[in-house]
């Protein structure tokens, strides 16, 4: 028996003691519940007790003043009934707006640290606004069986990158699942995920939002915060996107849908949002940083106010040294409690910035994060730019640790397939891993996350589809969302009337697309739904649309088979040949492991009007054989015959893809082709061809 | 939350009856645990209304300590609201469910 397990004093009829002070947040502890938070500036500190959902506490207990060491108070209340229990934090000190004090001891705080939040328990279910504590930290139990589970052990070149959000995923009723547009309705959708072939799921963000912030009525359609790129608390998964978060069971929810994507080999990766919080600037509410410690978690102006490099009012001062060892925490948490695999930073440039908003060459948060052994494995993949113009792509401070997603990888394959001149050479170094970006012998082999498409933009079949942005239902007047999409209709604006021919050519360019992607040296990301040419109507920026907009129609798996059927094809093909991931060393006969070709094998043109590109991929399959895949595009809109490059004697080229070939580009059986032969690349079209022979 | 013992003979039926939330699971788990012998145990579920997170465990818990002594156990009658959560956390998979009593005896070989 411990003696910390007793009461050293009575508040009322509370029996309390002193908690524990390198603690941070609720922790269920014997006989209670232990309460730790800091704040620099603050003269006193009372915890606000709950009973769940009620609007008035049945507790307020001031932290006295032998419970506090340094900034830190903490305090174990003993005898709570910890899941009908939520808590809050009062804090009293200084408010001097030009010198960043914002203390108002009047506000209920969430716990920076809440594991568990609640308010927002079920999407989209109107809070009560009269409600003066709408987030409110909630304790949970931290154990799981996760039957011998860990974070995936994989490398990263293995990784092929699956862009979801949790509830646009299953929530239309097309998904079929039974708990639509949840983690667990995610967890049914598995096999299908499997069958796809992909090995990582990368998730809008998780951590609790509100989704009714800034929410608003347009055109008699109810908008609302649907991507959720706004974090109320980062170490709480968010409630509404639980099936059972009526019953905050979310925890094990999430914990199990990670669990069971691990059965699969699927990798879990998170979009994590520290670039700022859903307080906003001056005129925003005070959720939990602003009133426990405003001067240290925001990067203020001399006279106060809110530095706004994301965007979004705010900007989180992340290399403050209490700020970041809260990140780091955070991190550590998701991958220690959930057996996270990995996280996609937004706006990561921000990450960069000191406390007066100059970007730092050496940032100690993501030094930190680089280094931290409980990250070690975790896959850190950064959006290397930022809203207030900080751009750092390939430049991204990485301590050859961090990937980047690569936009110039989408910017020049966009161009590059809608026959954009002068592109062909760039399109080469993309495809062999930007070199000309992320110099290897220092960023490895996975810096460069190679995307087309991704949440923020066209979906692919739009991209195809749309010359113009459609984003009227935004209720901007069609004035957000990015206006360089590179796109091209093929022809025609849309879906209305739609000619076949015009069909057919999208479908082209979709395969053309994804075959040239999954053949590309880094890491491959898709986002769900293009697999099957899923639309968004031209939407280029649908973050408010919680409809049918943003949600997957699952008809299109039906409808579009041939796209799945590619997709599934060229994802196959990236894994069945280790020189595609990197992963072969041994390179037969001379051949270099990575080569460029034109119409004449070992030619490539570069001249600005040339369109077709061949590359040659020589090395070793994973049981040794001799192994050759061969890349043939043509973005060209007429045709042209390419000769392939020769193999060594014992063996032959076979055409496994050819997009010129409608609905029937995937061969049941590779044709073969004779040495001396020509191939006829069709006008915008791509083949890809593997060697076959005995060994 | 009442714990009975309505059958005790080749198979014990253990009833639970209320809710089985953070008041009452550490109990429940407890006199289940000290109920268990050596037969084959069904545990009816029909009179339990509400599973809370702590709940969950001492099911789980209940089931694994059976597990490791070799003694088989099955939940039978739980209400849909409740099969719903274990079913959304994944613990349906850890604990061997039916759907009814008679099911449970059948799949004893009764």
């Amino acid at each position: 028996m411990r003696i910390d397990t007793h009461p050293t004093d009575t508040y009322g009829d509370f029996k309390i003691r002193p908690g524990l002070f390198l603690a941070n947040g609720s922790h269920i502890v014997p006989g209670g519940v232990n309460f730790s938070v800091y704040s620099d500036g603050a003269k006193s500190v009372e915890l606000v007790l709950y009973h769940s959902q009620e609007k008035e506490p049945f507790a307020v207990i001031p932290f006295p003043e032998n419970y506090r060491i340094g900034s830190v108070f903490a305090m174990v209340v003993f005898d709570l009934d910890y899941e009908n229990l939520e808590y809050g934090f009062r804090v009293d000190g200084e408010y001097d707006f030009k010198r960043g004090f914002a203390f108002d001891k009047t506000k209920t705080l969430l716990d920076p640290y809440a594991k568990v939040i609640s308010g927002r328990d079920e999407w989209g279910v109107e809070p009560d606004w009269s409600n003066k504590f709408q987030y409110r930290s909630k304790v949970t139990l931290d154990d799981f069986d996760w039957e011998g589970d860990t974070p995936l052990k994989t490398s990263q070149k293995e990784l092929i990158i699956y862009e979801a959000h949790v509830r646009g995923f299953t929530k239309d009723e097309s998904s079929g699942v039974k708990f639509k547009g949840t983690y667990a309705g995610m967890v049914e959708k598995i096999p299908y995920l499997k069958e796809l072939g992909i090995t990582a799921i990368e998730l809008l963000p998780i951590f609790e939002f509100d989704e009714f912030e800034g929410a608003r009525e347009y055109n008699g359609q109810k908008l609302m915060n649907y991507w959720g790129y706004s974090t109320v608390g980062f170490f709480a998964p968010k409630a509404g996107y639980a099936a059972s978060g009526k019953y905050s069971m979310q925890v094990d929810e999430f914990k199990n849908l990670v669990k069971e994507m691990h059965k699969a080999g699927i990798k879990v990766i998170l979009d994590v949002v520290f670039n700022h919080t859903a307080e906003g600037n001056e005129h925003g509410p005070y959720i939990s940083f602003k009133g426990l410690d405003n001067k240290m978690y925001y990067i203020l102006t001399a006279d106060g106010y809110y530095y706004n490099f994301s965007g979004c009012g705010n900007t989180l001062n992340c290399n403050n040294p209490i700020v970041r060892n809260m990140i780091l925490s955070c991190l550590r948490y998701w991958v220690s409690t959930y057996h996270i695999d990995g996280f996609r930073f937004d706006l990561a440039a921000i990450l960069s910035r000191d406390a007066f908003g100059a970007p730092i060459p050496n940032p100690p948060l993501l030094e930190s994060l680089a280094f931290d052994p409980v990250l070690k494995d975790a896959v850190l993949i950064a959006e290397a730019w930022d809203a207030g113009g900080l751009y750092q792509v390939g430049s991204f401070p990485n301590y050859g640790r961090w990937a980047e997603w690569n936009g110039k990888y989408r910017d020049d394959l966009r161009k590059f397939l809608k026959g954009e001149s002068g592109k062909a050479e760039c399109m080469t170094y993309r495809i062999l891993g930007s070199e000309d970006i992320y110099n290897r012998s220092w960023r490895g082999d996975t810096a460069s996350v190679n995307f087309v498409t991704c949440h923020d933009g066209f979906t692919l079949y739009d991209l195809f589809s749309y010359n113009d942005k459609h984003n009227e239902a935004n209720g901007w007047g069609g004035s957000d969302g990015g206006n360089d999409n590179d796109s091209w209709n093929c022809g025609w604006e849309g879906d209305f009337n739609l000619p076949d021919d015009i069909k057919y050519l999208r479908h082209k360019m979709i395969k053309n697309a994804v075959a040239i992607l999954m053949m590309s040296l880094g890491v491959p990301m898709i986002l769900a739904g293009d697999e099957f040419g899923n639309t968004q109507f031209g939407n280029n920026n649908p973050y408010c649309q919680d409809n049918k907009i943003s949600w997957l129609d699952w008809n299109g798996l039906e409808k579009n088979q041939d796209l799945f059927r590619f997709f599934k094809k060229v994802i196959e093909l990236r894994k069945s040949h280790p020189v595609l991931m990197r992963q072969s060393t041994a390179t037969p006969y001379g051949y270099p492991m990575y080569s460029t070709h034109g119409t004449n094998a070992w030619q490539f043109d570069s001249s600005p009007e040339s369109r077709v590109i061949g590359v040659l991929f020589a090395g070793k399959t994973a049981d040794g054989k001799d192994d050759f895949v061969y890349l043939g595009i043509n973005a060209h809109w007429e045709s042209h015959g390419v000769w392939l490059p020769g193999l060594p004697q014992n063996l032959k080229w076979q055409v496994e893809v050819n997009t010129d070939l409608a609905e029937n580009a995937v061969y049941d059986t590779p044709v073969e082709l004779d040495s001396a032969q020509q191939f006829m690349l069709g006008a915008r079209s791509v083949i890809i061809c593997t060697s076959k022979g005995a060994n | 939350m009442t714990v009975t013992v309505e059958r005790d003979d080749n198979v014990k039926i253990i009833a639970l009856d209320g809710q089985l939330d953070v008041a009452t699971s550490d109990k429940t788990r407890e006199d289940v645990l000290a109920l268990l012998e050596s037969k084959p145990t069904v545990i009816n579920m029909s009179k339990v209304t509400y599973v809370s997170s702590s709940g969950l465990r001492s099911l789980l818990m209940i089931a694994k300590s059976a597990k490791s002594k070799g003694v088989q156990v099955i939940y039978a009658g739980t209400c849909s609201e409740v099969l719903d959560v274990f079913e959304m956390t994944g613990f349906i998979k850890m604990l061997k469910c039916v759907p009814t009593m008679a099911d449970a005896l059948k799949e004893l070989g009764e």
